[in-house]
């Protein structure tokens, strides 16, 4: 049965650009008073580009199909490259269902089909289509009446807590930006002229001590991170997520409602996550590393938000019970602690010593320059607690099936759990020092999508070469 | 073990689109320089160049060292010019497998697949329609998990 892409798909194949094109026109056509002949004669250029623009996405979405077997999945798209793909059911890793308040009220649902094969930023498949048609799409689904199924829902207070720790401030600002920047291009630039004078005035006020154009930065940051924390929260309510048979199926959200179905098999490893501040409060967070989950901007391939760290461990045991975590056999020895600390601590005192012979050479910017020396240190002294801590719980260990590594990237900490087949590739490294105290790093490769890569540190090297040896029979 | 080569349509198809593509640059580098007469010939020679250099002598050879061999486990491309490259690529590696056609691809030679699988993709290109429903029928029952 061949099922065509639902004709919203239309407006998806239509840039943002291509708005900011056509309400000018439009404009320019209302403020000619319908005088059609002077419109076109004006601006036959922008006109022909517009509908230009139309006729490409309507034929783009003339050429989108799917046509399911039992086995396989037959995808068409393009124009003038006409692609055909035909992909096995038994390949496809993640379906992601997809339905904003708009979509539901056209009837009409974005699904996107994963394999562990294709780009690492882009879906294999991609179409939106009529809800019964999405219906169709159920092979990872089948299951769900399964009545030895086994649930788990988060309490609302531990997805505020999620979506505080999660939330980016970055996603925010930029969100802010676009928004700001696109609306004054179509509505006119007062819009931006407001926002700006606004963040001035109110900065100005505030400035109590500090420069007022820190405290512009400040705003605007924290304007950005309460953005993206009401995206967040908006984004997981509802989170819940079942385990059936062989399969996962997560739903979320309260406007946009997405479903996301993943094959167990396909999961290359398990990832608990903790920041420093998470784990003084024994909170975990436990996200799920299988193609095509967590690939889209702002989605998180999480598999339970947050939630104290035992029950995170119980929740991973009920719903991925083939992938058993370890105890950590092999730690960094009392020496390693240097190679953990070193690094933040020479940063720490270069930016002291450098905002000192700054403030010699510049006096009357003193303080500018220790309000940036102390906005910078802050964060280094994080690290260096960060560093600190992870050098006593980073570690190695392994049973029968998986694989735990536990290590620290950036600022937060991790603790991988990965079945020994996923492992692609294992790597010793050691500097001079390290191979005169008998140490190592270890870096652990995984197999999927893309290759992700883990590494522990300042480990004794006899031990990680036994634990190396015994996960080779299975890679 | 079954060899392929890229068919000699293809690389006709492509040179007649680069002979219009060439052309209407230098048109058009002839109608924007044409107050500075030496620019517009300097132009529209560099232009000749490109094509003689690329359609003439680099695609040619391209044709003829391109090799694409499916062998009872694997599929090896051999391909390069000037730096020789051999791609191997394990059937069981394989993911799925997509065709890319273009309008009269029976006729331009324009067929070509691209082979997904864990952690890269290889491109097997300017296949004639006979050759391209072959190797995906071949790669079909030895290749992709059903």
């Amino acid at each position: 049965m061949k099922v065509k892409a639902h004709p919203i798909s239309i407006i998806e194949g239509i840039s943002k650009n291509f708005w900011i094109l056509l309400f000018p026109l439009l404009r320019g056509l209302i403020a000619m008073q319908f005088d059609l002949y002077r419109w076109v004669t004006g601006a036959w250029v922008d006109i022909m580009i517009v509908t230009s623009v139309l006729i490409y996405a309507i034929l783009r979405w003339r050429g989108m199909s799917f046509t399911l077997d039992e086995d396989t999945i037959l995808v068409q798209r393009g124009i003038i490259f006409r692609s055909k793909s035909r992909i096995p059911v038994d390949a496809i890793t993640t379906v992601i269902k997809e339905q904003t308040i708009i979509y539901n009220a056209f009837g009409a649902v974005k699904v996107r089909i994963e394999t562990n094969a294709g780009s690492k930023r882009k879906a294999d498949f991609k179409i939106t289509v009529r809800k019964q048609s999405a219906s169709t799409l159920n092979f990872l689904e089948r299951d769900l009446s399964n009545r030895t199924k086994k649930s788990y829902a988060p309490k609302w207070y531990y997805l505020i807590v999620f979506s505080l720790i999660s939330s980016n401030s970055l996603s925010g600002v930029l969100f802010l930006s676009a928004f700001i920047s696109q609306t004054g291009a179509v509505i006119g630039r007062e819009l931006r002229g407001d926002v700006i004078t606004t963040i001035t005035t109110l900065s100005h006020r505030l400035a109590i001590g500090i420069p007022p154009i820190a405290v512009a930065i400040s705003i605007v940051i924290l304007s950005g991170w309460v953005i993206a924390f009401i995206f967040n929260v908006l984004r997981h309510l509802h989170f819940e997520i079942t385990r059936s048979n062989k399969n996962l199926h997560i739903r979320e959200g309260l406007f946009t409602k997405r479903q996301y179905h993943i094959n167990s098999d396909r999961i290359a490893f398990l990832d608990m996550r903790q920041t420093l501040t998470t784990k003084a409060f024994s909170i975990a967070s436990l996200y799920v590393y299988c193609a095509g989950y967590g690939k889209e901007k702002n989605e998180r391939a999480v598999l339970v938000p947050a939630t104290s760290k035992r029950e995170v461990e119980g929740t991973m045991r009920m719903l991925v019970p083939e992938i058993t975590p370890a105890k950590a056999t092999v730690k960094p020895p009392p020496r390693g602690l240097v190679g953990y600390i070193l690094p933040s601590s020479l940063m720490l005192i270069s930016i002291t010593l450098v905002a000192k012979i700054l403030i010699g050479i510049f006096p009357s910017w003193h303080q500018l320059i220790s309000f940036v020396a102390a906005m910078a240190a802050i964060p280094l002294a994080w690290l260096l607690l960060v560093k600190f801590t992870a050098f006593i719980t980073s570690g190695i260990g392994e049973n029968e099936n998986a694989v735990t590594i536990r290590y620290v990237r950036r600022y937060s900490f991790s603790t991988i759990t990965m079945p020994k087949t996923r492992i692609a590739k294992m790597q010793i490294t050691q500097t001079p020092f390290q191979r005169w105290a008998g140490r190592c790093n270890v870096v652990i490769y995984t197999n999927a999508e893309s290759k992700q890569k883990h590494i522990v540190k300042q480990l004794p090297l006899k031990q990680t070469r036994e634990i190396i040896l015994n996960c080779r029979n299975y890679m | 073990m079954r060899k392929y080569h890229p068919a000699r349509k293809a690389l006709y198809t492509l040179q007649i689109l680069e002979l219009v593509l060439c052309a209407a640059l230098g048109i058009v580098a002839w109608y924007y320089l044409k107050f500075f007469p030496a620019l517009a010939w300097i132009a529209v020679m560099l232009i000749a160049i490109m094509y003689i250099l690329t359609a003439i002598i680099y695609l040619p050879l391209y044709i003829k060292k391109t090799i694409i061999t499916i062998a009872e486990n694997e599929i090896i491309v051999r391909t390069g010019v000037f730096i020789e490259t051999k791609s191997i690529m394990r059937h069981d590696a394989v993911q799925y497998i997509s065709i890319v056609r273009t309008p009269l691809s029976k006729y331009t030679s324009l067929n070509n697949i691209v082979v997904n699988a864990l952690g890269g993709r290889l491109f097997l290109l300017f296949l004639s329609r006979e050759n391209a429903e072959e190797i995906v029928d071949i790669l079909q029952e030895r290749g992709i998990k059903t």
